[in-house]
């Protein structure tokens, strides 16, 4: 059994982080939620995760910032970001696909889309 | 005829043409200047009417001579008296032209007796040139004055001036030209012509001063047409929408057709009175009022400041006029223009909020969606017998909680909309605001205890007002609430209220971080949340403070906000004290053979679900905010049961089952309490039969309702009764009452055979006297609520005289009603199997 993909998440929401809590299994997920921007920015000075599950609406800024500064820093293009978000415009869309989201995930979400959706981009 | 009669014939036609028309003028609009002009010219008629008379009567030469000889020498000074009156002139030359004058008049008189003949050549040369000096020194100073005032003023007025200016220098000349030439001609051949050459530019002066003082309106026409000219152009170059920039035109060339000092445009739509005038004008300073005529500016004007007597006013007000309707047609298409510019603004800005509005909406109803449908899916896909309990537990609790905070949205999305409607049903009635304080922050207690923070409240004693409570309670409930949530721990938040004449305020205000100058109108706005100082999200809808001021506004009122960066915020609500009351609602009609629960609580979240619980469970609802409505409704409802809150906007919880108890109508009805104020003893004291505290349970109330269903079985079978009591008569009376009604009556005398029958026979309901010769009533009750096959059995008491609270107390939560034995027990019996009765023949005819 390989071992479990690393997700950073970042939720300020607590019931939709408790989601995910419950949704990402620990034995093929090891998951780490961050509430805020701040939190996430020095989680990933630590660690690289697998894949990060973003939200936009954060208390301290927009998560599609994130995603630009990742995408802007050395080997940032190959780290896989999935925003999941309750703004579901078409122009939210386009916003994510410029910043360069690998993947748009609409809340409320299907608990095996997501899964799904995560796996195919780990398999990349 | 010859040249010379023929020039002095246009002579004296062209001057007494120009005297006539002043003279005329002067008639008309009788003032000082046109006065002076008609004096000016009086005296060159006079001159020219004796050389004319003397013609044809040559005896009357000597007496004319008398007359015409000083009015000619007297026209110079006219002539500059009038320019005085426009431009004001030395003294010291008027006084020295008024003495020339005098001694050249003497000088006449005195030669006219004596004989030109009889004097010295050298004096009457001196005499000559005296003459000379005076009338062209006086002359030439007034044609000066005009051509000064021709230079400060436009079109007509300019040119008439300067055609005055040129009159009277030429008028000079010629008097030089004809006196001195006359003398130095005299008796040689060319006397003749110089008279003529005189008499020449005399008629050119004449035709000059025709068109300076009476021009026809040809000539008065196309002088104006230069300054329309120069408007039309500058107007046009205005851009659209400025207004201003026409009005400013307008007073310029006023300003510079009239002469005035100053042209300032007054326009004042909300009158229709005059406008202000700041100041009344300075001594010598004349208004003149030139109306600008809209139905936008009813009393508008423009005012000519006026110094002086200028010439030519009159004249050029007319087209000044003309020039003022232009500039009003302009300034409305520029009013115009900008109000429909400042509408398809708003119309976008609003257009642009709405769709903000649904993406958001859209975006806050997904947020407690995912986690329903997340949490639910993941309950669904386990395996029924693998999820263990906590999990289902924790799911179910993410899910429920979610739902609460979804209902919370759509009921304050409903409350905007509702607003913004303009259809906020408001239901205002007298209350006691410091009441309702008292009661808000005794909820919200327990919150700020948490964050440790003190909340003092400071009232007046009396602040009192007619609104509706319930939204009042949302406001303070918003207000208080935000307070909590933003202010740091250890914080201070006080609520002060007090009364002024005619409205009521409150203020809330906090030590929190404080809401910075750019947030200010921001946070009234709908989906608007703020942060704490540690950056965290703040629980809530971001619907809270739109709706707070949405309230007051719809009370007349209005909600403020001060606040200091790294101070604090003061949110101060003002309320006027009268607001209109609306007519009491009548209660909803009942459905028949569906039992009916009465709700009366003001909190519309927590009413909306209880209205949902009790539905859900196949009960019909009435629900209503008001302590009083809901008294009113209870008496005429009969409803099976009442859920009631204990805080209240108009009276609280406790008076209402009060006054439910003493109403024969209401007493039996039951009643639950459901409130956050943790008082089960009172409660229980006063007559409740259950007491819980919010939030409320789904299960225990219904559990608590399952206890009164019988009412409803009774509808469908016979139920029975087991009537506990010791005299054999009581039990005879209520199988009397009861047995009408469909109940079968069993009775027993002692409390053990109550036991044991109850548990043999399940009846429905039990009438239990609390005097019993074996064990005492509240044993009885105490053994059947304690044994499972008879712990859901309602029981009805009868008890004797003087019970205490203590004993209401340990029967109440148990029992369904309390009532005093004998007669009373029987009334209250039937009353309460009034409405059953009557549900029941309805559904039977049904």
């Amino acid at each position: 059994m390989t071992a479990p993909a690393v997700i950073l998440a970042i939720e300020d929401e607590p019931r939709n982080a408790a989601l995910l809590r419950a949704a990402l299994r620990p034995d093929s997920f090891e998951l780490h939620v961050a509430t805020s921007l701040g939190d996430g920015r020095a989680w990933l000075a630590e660690r690289t995760p697998d894949v990060i599950l973003l939200d936009r609406h954060l208390p301290d800024g927009d998560g599609l910032d994130l995603v630009r500064e990742l995408r802007a820093a050395p080997g940032g293009a190959a780290q896989r970001i999935l925003l999941v978000t309750a703004s579901v415009l078409s122009i939210d869309r386009e916003a994510a696909t410029e910043a360069g989201c690998d993947a748009f995930i609409a809340k409320p979400i299907n608990v095996h889309g997501l899964i799904e959706e995560i796996r195919r981009q780990l398999a990349r | 005829m010859t040249v010379q009669t023929v020039v002095t014939l246009g002579l004296d036609v062209a001057y007494f043409a120009v005297f006539v028309l002043t003279l005329r003028q002067y008639l008309r609009r009788p003032e000082r200047v046109t006065l002076a002009v008609v004096l000016v010219f009086a005296s060159l008629a006079i001159v020219l009417a004796a050389s004319a008379v003397r013609t044809v009567v040559p005896l009357l030469g000597a007496i004319l001579g008398v007359v015409s000889l000083p009015a000619f020498i007297a026209h110079p000074l006219l002539v500059l008296w009038l320019v005085h009156q426009f431009r004001p002139v030395s003294r010291t030359l008027l006084v020295a032209g008024i003495v020339a004058f005098g001694g050249l008049c003497a000088a006449i008189v005195v030669l006219s007796a004596i004989g030109v003949a009889s004097l010295d050549p050298a004096v009457v040369a001196a005499l000559v040139v005296g003459f000379l000096l005076y009338f062209v020194a006086l002359e030439l100073r007034a044609a000066f004055g005009f051509a000064i005032e021709a230079r400060r003023r436009a079109g007509t007025s300019r040119a008439r001036l300067a055609t005055a200016a040129f009159a009277t220098t030429l008028m000079g000349v010629a008097v030089v030209v004809l006196v001195a030439g006359g003398v130095l001609a005299a008796g040689s051949d060319v006397a003749g012509g110089v008279t003529i050459i005189a008499e020449l530019m005399a008629l050119v002066a004449g035709l000059g001063y025709l068109v300076a003082f009476a021009p026809s309106p040809f000539v008065q026409r196309f002088a104006q047409q230069s300054i329309a000219y120069d408007f039309i152009r500058d107007l046009n170059v205005i851009p659209e929408g400025s207004s201003e920039q026409i009005w400013d035109l307008l007073s310029r060339t006023a300003v510079r057709a009239s002469g005035a000092r100053q042209a300032i445009v007054r326009l004042d739509p909300s009158t229709d009175g005059r406008p202000k005038r700041s100041e009344s004008p300075e001594p010598g300073v004349r208004l003149l009022e030139v109306p600008l005529v809209s139905d936008r500016w009813p009393s508008g004007v423009m005012e000519l400041e006026i110094v002086g007597r200028p010439l030519f006013v009159q004249d050029d007000l007319q087209l000044i006029r003309l020039l003022a309707d232009r500039a009003v047609r302009g300034a409305e298409r520029a009013e115009y223009e900008r109000e429909r510019e400042d509408m398809i603004a708003e119309l976008r800005a609003a257009s642009a909020a709405k769709s903000d509005f649904l993406a958001s909406m859209s975006h806050e109803l997904r947020t407690p969606l995912n986690a329903i449908i997340g949490f639910s899916e993941l309950l669904l896909d386990g395996d029924p017998d693998g999820i263990d309990p906590e999990t289902v537990v924790e799911y179910g609790g993410h899910i429920h909680e979610s739902g609460l905070h979804l209902l919370e949205l759509i009921n304050e999305v409903l409350d905007l909309a509702k607003v913004e409607a303009g259809r906020l049903d408001l239901r205002p009635v007298a209350f006691d605001l410091a009441g309702l304080l008292q009661q808000t922050v005794e909820t919200m207690a327990p919150l700020a205890e948490r964050k440790h923070l003190s909340v003092k409240v400071e009232h007046e004693h009396d602040v009192h007002l007619v609104a509706d409570p319930s939204r009042i309670r949302q406001v303070v409930f918003n207000l208080l609430s935000n307070a909590i949530k933003f202010t740091p721990e250890f914080g201070a938040i006080r609520l002060t209220t007090g009364r002024s004449e005619k409205e009521v305020w409150l203020v809330v205000s906090d030590t929190g971080p404080g809401i910075a100058e750019a947030d200010r109108d921001r946070i009234f706005g709908a989906f608007e949340q703020g942060q704490t100082p540690a950056g965290n999200k703040v629980d809530g809808t971001g619907l809270g403070l739109a709706l707070a001021r949405r309230f007051i506004e719809a009370h007349g009122g209005r909600l403020e906000l001060a606040s200091t960066v790294g101070v604090g915020s003061a949110f101060t609500v003002h309320l006027p004290t009268e607001a209109s009351v609306t007519g009491a609602r009548v209660a909803p009609p009942a459905t028949p053979g569906v039992p009916r629960v009465l709700v009366i609580e003001d909190d519309p979240g927590a009413a909306e679900l209880l209205r949902l619980y009790l539905e859900s469970a196949g009960f019909s609802t009435a629900v209503t905010a008001s302590g009083l409505e809901g008294l009113a409704w209870a008496a005429e409802l009969r409803p099976d049961a009442i859920v009631l809150d204990i805080l209240l906007p108009d009276t609280d919880g406790w008076d209402v089952m009060q006054r439910l108890k003493r109403d024969a109508r209401t007493q039996a009805i039951p009643v639950l309490v459901v409130s956050v104020i943790d008082d089960r003893p009172l409660g229980l004291a006063l007559g409740a039969i259950d007491y819980f505290v919010k939030p409320v349970v789904r299960e225990s109330l219904l559990e608590a309702l399952g206890r009164l269903t019988f009412t409803t079985k009774v509808k469908t079978r016979v139920v029975t009764a087991l009537v506990v009591d010791a005299d054999p008569d009581a039990a005879e009376r209520y199988r009397e009452l009861l047995e009408p009604e469909g109940f079968r009556v069993v009775a027993v005398q002692e409390g053990m055979a109550a036991i044991h029958g109850a548990a043999e026979l399940r009846p429905d309901l039990v009438l239990l006297d609390l005097l019993l010769p074996d064990v005492d009533g509240f044993e009885v009750v105490a053994r059947l609520k304690a044994d499972p096959a008879t712990s859901d059995i309602p029981i009805w008491v009868t008890t004797p005289e003087g019970l205490d609270a203590r004993d209401k107390e340990r029967l109440n939560g148990n029992v369904l009603g309390i009532v005093q034995r004998g007669d009373a027990a029987l009334a209250a019996l039937r009353a309460w199997l009034d409405p059953l009765a009557g549900s029941r023949s309805k559904a039977d005819a049904a």
